[in-house]
């Protein structure tokens, strides 16, 4: 259903971490810049046209590094995402130091915030990871005391505030999605499996999805479902505003590394530490089923990344721990 | 990443030496006193009780540059020499056989089982010297004491700290090649068969609830992989099972120790940022380099007992690997034969930023003095 078509090189290989696949689209100017976190860096790819087109296509590199200034070392990065406001789309990286906001083509940082005493557990490393944009012009950051801190962005300049530090988590944040900047709701991921559904713009907890001490190591959003992928290779899907299960898929044999949602069509796709990624068709009934559309095996690769890379599902990429491209995949 | 990945690398990197090495003396028939006194005082060295109280404390890994020069010194604690060929070899084996180990565990967690597995050896390899093996158990205790209770989120984390210590190392071992586990791109195998991790299930199964939270219906899909289920929990005790075998001794002397193949080639460009660490490495790292250079000392068996051990199957091999083998710069390693007290320029300027540093350094710190007091 779906074969192997392009490979986007990198200038660095992945780093083994989830979401380790970032994806912009710029319509209107034909781009697709593609993020990707090698130890202390972040590879942006830029490709101009599909990608999946035929002939040769130019790439277009840059490495953002994450580090001080001042400071001739890096940290090691954990995440990279692009959120998108109402009037703006930054780059968001995390990393053991801190929060650093850039513009969407990473050139120049709009705004950096330096991980405190707050958010340092002793004898524990300090990082920030889960990123995730609402409200119009706020963008949700998690961090490894299970602290998010929400940041709110002006709609030009540099001018950008922590304005709320939410409370409820005890141990690291995983990962955090929202209905985008036109929804009020955050979902918030940690490493003992559970997860909080809260609503803004002054975020209570509306719902709390008890683990099983498993990290739950990625979430999506898709209506009113809170989907989530867990380290022991389920998936499953809850009620948002209830925090009942709706389904449970024995997904993958290892560690889930990724999941990424298309809102239109209901497609999910989850990429994971087995090597496998596969594609499911969300259903809203009454609860919201599931069924498998499609697995793909990327022989002897870790997937660290995976993302549709089309609105309608028909393409999806992937990336891998210590490999050096970006692997996409087409519909026939 | 994670501060707790620091004695869990030093431990596996030096279990999986130890392996070598008693394999080699043995196919070189060195006298099993001699090679016995070697095993002895390495694992001694190694497990320093004080050098082990500051491996623990929390901290960032070493940079590639500083864990090679600690294996270099290591590997020379006892009457036993490699020359600079042999020592890479070791390394590279060491290295790749650990990596093989973090990239196939079936849970990060199985890290501290691969950990026991290497301890288990290494209370064998020193059965009949009470006081070594009493720093065996020591280090035991200290691993349980540090990491039974860790979560599965902070395993996950050290196992991402450890696969990023061994990015871009694709050196092909002929000993995982012959086994099929490693394909000749030097990537390994990764099976879609096999046992699971202790709480995952088979994939391939869909269950759907109702709004009772009751299961109405389940579905199966095709999986594509040919799994067994799960394994049980493996256990952390003294002479517990492990469950896996994962960091055990995979050398013996009809698989010996070969000579891997030429570096590969495909390996990637190595990174302008290869040697970035986080500030709060340094001062541990000159401070453990800073001992490993000033306080060498000739051992104490003398010159005459000294012997060398090749890690190749021949003189020839050796050689020719020496002269195959780049300069130290480009290899990115520093190599340092302290016992001529020749500095590379790099580590020169390392030693110089180190008497900034050690200007705050308190006197408690004195890490690597203490590898030497064990002899």
């Amino acid at each position: 259903m779906y074969s192997k078509s392009k490979t986007i090189p990198l200038r660095g290989s992945a780093s083994a971490l989830c979401n380790n696949l970032a994806l912009n689209r710029i319509p209107e100017k034909n781009l697709t810049t593609h993020a990707v976190v090698h130890r202390s860096a972040v590879n942006l790819v830029t490709v101009s046209g599909p990608v999946t087109g035929e002939g040769q296509q130019n790439f277009h590199h840059r490495q953002v590094t994450c580090r001080e200034a001042g400071q001739h070392t890096g940290s090691m990065v954990l995440q990279a995402k692009w959120c998108q406001l109402a009037t703006r789309n930054l780059l968001v990286i995390t990393s053991q130091k801190g929060v650093q906001i850039f513009e969407q083509d990473g050139a120049i940082m709009v705004f950096w915030h330096a991980l405190g005493a707050a958010e340092s557990v002793s004898g524990y490393s300090t990082f920030a990871r889960g990123v995730a944009p609402v409200a119009g012009n706020l963008i949700c950051v998690g961090t490894s005391s299970g602290n998010v801190l929400c940041f709110n962005i002006p709609p030009k300049g540099p001018n950008v505030t922590l304005t709320e530090t939410m409370k409820g988590h005890s141990s690291a944040i995983t990962d955090i999605t929202s209905t985008g900047h036109t929804g009020d709701t955050v979902v918030t991921a940690d490493d003992s499996g559970n997860i909080i559904v809260w609503k803004g713009p002054k975020f209570v907890e509306v719902t709390r999805i008890s683990g099983s001490r498993n990290p739950a190591c990625c979430v999506c959003l898709w209506k009113d479902t809170v989907i989530a992928a867990y380290s022991t290779g389920h998936i499953r899907l809850f009620g948002a505003e209830t925090g009942n299960i709706h389904a449970e898929v024995c997904a993958h044999a290892r560690w889930i590394s990724s999941l990424d949602m298309l809102p239109e069509s209901g497609l999910l796709i989850s990429a994971s530490e087995d090597s496998y990624a596969r594609i499911w068709q969300l259903k809203k009934g009454y609860t919201t089923e599931v069924e498998h559309v499609h697995s793909e095996c990327v022989t002897d690769i870790q997937l660290c990344g995976g993302k549709f890379t089309s609105p309608d599902g028909k393409a999806f990429a992937v990336t891998g721990y210590d490999t050096n491209e970006i692997i996409y995949y087409v519909q026939n | 990443m994670s501060l707790r990945t620091l004695p869990l690398l030093f431990i596996n990197l030096g279990g999986e030496m130890m392996y070598i090495l008693d394999q080699r003396l043995r196919a070189q028939n060195i006298p099993p006193d001699k090679a016995k006194k070697v095993l002895h005082d390495i694992v001694g060295t190694m497990f320093n009780r004080r050098f082990m109280d500051e491996l623990f404390k929390p901290q960032e890994a070493y940079s590639k540059k500083a864990m090679r020069t600690v294996f270099d010194r290591l590997a020379h604690a006892s009457i036993m020499r490699l020359n600079s060929a042999s020592m890479d070899k070791l390394y590279d084996l060491m290295t790749m056989a650990f990596k093989y180990q973090v990239s196939l565990c079936l849970r990060p967690s199985d890290i501290m089982l691969v950990t026991l597995n290497h301890m288990d050896a290494l209370r064998t390899f020193v059965e009949e010297a009470p006081a070594i093996k009493a720093q065996v158990d020591n280090v035991f205790r200290l691993l349980i004491t540090n990491y039974s209770e860790l979560s599965q989120g902070e395993f996950h984390l050290i196992r991402q700290t450890l696969l990023g210590f061994f990015q871009d190392m694709h050196i092909r071992v002929s000993i995982f090649l012959k086994d099929k586990v490693q394909n000749t791109n030097g990537r390994f195998v990764l099976p879609c068969s096999g046992p699971l991790p202790f709480g995952a299930e088979i994939p391939g199964t869909i269950r759907l609830y109702n709004a009772d939270g009751n299961m109405s219906k389940s579905v199966n899909f095709p999986s594509g992989g040919t799994y067994s289920g799960p394994v049980k929990e493996g256990s952390t005790e003294i002479r517990g099972d492990r469950v896996t075998k994962l960091g055990t001794n995979m050398y013996s002397l009809s698989r010996p120790v070969e000579a891997s193949l030429p570096r590969s080639k495909v390996t990637a460009a190595p990174s302008d940022l290869e040697s970035n660490n986080p500030d709060p490495v340094a001062k541990a790292e000159l401070n453990l380099l800073a001992h490993l250079m000033g306080g060498i000392k000739e051992s104490k068996a003398g010159q005459k007992s000294e012997f060398r051990l090749n890690l190749f199957s021949t003189d020839e091999e050796e050689e020719q690997a020496a002269a195959m083998r780049p300069p130290d710069e480009s290899y990115n390693v520093v190599n340092i034969d302290a016992s001529k007290k020749q500095q590379s320029e790099e580590l020169s300027k390392i030693m110089g930023d180190f008497h900034i540093e050690s200007s705050e350094a308190n006197a408690d710190d004195d890490l690597l003095e203490l590898m030497d007091s064990a002899y």
